[in-house]
């Protein structure tokens, strides 16, 4: 009835934590998880197979021989789905244990409004945690223009591990773009906004999931190159906003980047990145080095 | 999909004085009350008789896709109308909105009918008595046996729970115009819960309250009230 999707790449014990927090959810309907182990090393795949067999749920574990990266083991997984409704979590995320009977109950809110279910993904609040750090609350908002927020990425953010929805609201977007190592789920998200479907918040203030949040071997290159393959991509929505909203939504980009390269350690990168975005939109970098002074 | 649908004496099965969970004692172990919180605050405590309403708006086809979703694991939800043993209206709404349900969803629906009783009387076999269940039957339905949970069947736990409901249902008028007989004008809610309170206390002192001269007990709830309102406590 729900299968929820998990991809999994050389991590065994931050499986166990994700499965374990699904295993303690109280909503009563039948789960059922699949995980697709993008070509881990050997030693690792047997300890996540043992994991696997440990756990009383009921877990579907599919093999990829070699590491084809995030986008093609999420597409494996809308693949092998075929579940009426279908939530998706990351290996080493959780999920809080009133997650999914929240989002379903707002799921049957929706029928009883006589919403169309197949064009609606329920999201939800989270905490975002950095590795080592302190939790705080991150509240999703889906009033007002959801195209517009997740470009910018402020009010409204693409992370697929919030949603609950039927599998037929999932198969509106043609799967995950193969072409992004990385911001896939942002590129799907805009994908299926644009084509007609909707975001909704689930009806609870409380973040429902947790996000352990770690930039550490992650290029910042790459990343900003994602961003600017996204923005063409979908140029003409873009665009619609106006150049100083692109100008912003470029900057914000360049700011992404510059934490990841800062995180990893190389700050040179990271100050290309910064006087990018100071070319972009000067008033929006003056705003954030003012913010960053401010916050010491 | 099984249902389960609870029927008996509305003073006690209420949800004033029984929660989800102590009703749940009461009926198999694969068996939860099926609540909407998604309907309204109040429904949320499971008060299932609004779905007999159902044309009003889409309450039961919200209803019916929950109650799917919510029992793929094999649980078995329960939808509890008290009426439904003695009141011929309620029975009919009743049977309607079965068949309405069973033409919402895509599975067979399988009826197990529970009557709660703190008597020994039973008006089981007239709520699913044979026009009710010819139209059940004709509409697909399968109709298991019904099932009778009397007061010595029912663990004395929950039972003294149901008790404590049917009192405070018994007694909410008599408490309502005792307190308007001294200037106190009291909603039925606020009354339920003031009754609620006392029967609480009277359950954590080894106490049950008895329904033959209830008056007495509410006398003295009303001046304690009374005391309260002028600053006396």
């Amino acid at each position: 009835m729900l299968d929820v999707l998990i991809p999994h790449f050389n991590d065994a014990e931050a499986l166990d934590l994700s499965l374990r927090s699904v295993a303690a959810q109280t909503w009563r309907g039948k789960v059922r998880v699949i995980v697709v182990d993008d070509g881990s090393p050997s030693d690792e795949l047997r300890r996540a197979e043992a994991i696997i067999s440990s756990c009383d749920l009921d877990i579907e574990l599919i093999k990829q021989p070699e590491n084809r990266g995030r986008p093609a083991t999420r597409n494996t997984l809308l693949s092998a789905s075929d579940a009426r409704f279908i939530a998706w979590l990351d290996a080493g995320d959780t999920w809080y244990e009133k997650k999914l009977e929240t989002q379903f109950n707002t799921l049957y809110k929706q029928v009883y409004d006589g919403q169309d279910l197949s064009r609606i993904w329920v999201t939800c609040n989270y905490d975002w945690q950095w590795v080592g750090g302190r939790r705080r609350k991150v509240t999703q908002t889906t009033s007002g223009d959801q195209l517009k927020h997740l470009y910018v990425g402020d009010r409204l953010r693409a992370y697929l591990w919030t949603l609950l929805g039927t599998r037929e609201a999932f198969n509106l977007v043609s799967g995950f773009d193969e072409r992004l190592p990385r911001l896939q789920d942002l590129d799907y998200f805009i994908s299926f906004v644009r084509g007609g479907g909707r975001l909704i918040s689930a009806e609870s203030s409380d973040a429902l999931c947790c996000y352990f949040k770690s930039d550490v071997g992650r290029n910042a290159q790459e990343i900003r190159d994602c961003y600017e393959t996204i923005f063409s991509k979908h140029g003409p929505s873009l665009n619609r906003f106006g150049v100083k909203f692109v100008r912003r939504a470029k900057a914000k980009a360049d700011f992404v980047a510059a934490r990841f390269a800062k995180n990893n350690r190389t700050p040179l990168v990271s100050l290309g990145f910064r006087m990018h975005a100071f070319g972009m939109d000067p008033r929006y970098t003056l705003y954030r080095a003012k913010k960053s002074l401010r916050n010491g | 999909m099984d249902l389960i649908i609870v029927m008996g004496e509305s003073r006690a099965l209420l949800p004033h004085h029984c929660e989800p969970g102590e009703l749940e004692q009461i009926l198999p172990k694969n068996a939860f009350v099926f609540t909407m919180p998604w309907y309204s605050r109040t429904a949320g405590r499971y008060y299932h008789n609004r779905l007999l309403d159902f044309e009003e708006d889409l309450r039961l086809q919200a209803a019916a896709f929950a109650l799917v979703t919510e029992s793929s694991s094999g649980l078995r939800p329960a939808l509890i109308f008290p009426d439904a043993g003695h009141d011929d209206a309620v029975q009919r709404r009743l049977m309607e909105m079965l068949v309405k349900i069973a033409s919402l969803i895509d599975q067979p629906l399988t009826l197990h009918p529970y009557m709660i009783s703190t008597s020994a009387h039973t008006d089981i076999d007239r709520a699913f008595g044979n026009e009710n269940l010819e139209r059940l039957l004709q509409a697909g339905l399968t109709i298991e046996a019904p099932i009778f949970l009397s007061s010595e069947t029912i663990a004395p736990a929950v039972m003294e729970k149901v008790l404590g409901n049917k009192w405070i249902n018994d007694n909410i008028p008599l408490f309502m115009s005792a307190m308007f007989e001294n200037g106190l004008l009291v909603e039925r809610s606020r009354a339920c819960d003031l009754l609620s309170k006392c029967c609480e206390m009277a359950r954590k002192n080894d106490l049950q309250l008895a329904s033959k001269n209830a008056e007495n007990v509410i006398a003295m709830l009303v001046r304690k009230q009374l005391e309260h309102v002028v600053g006396l406590r």
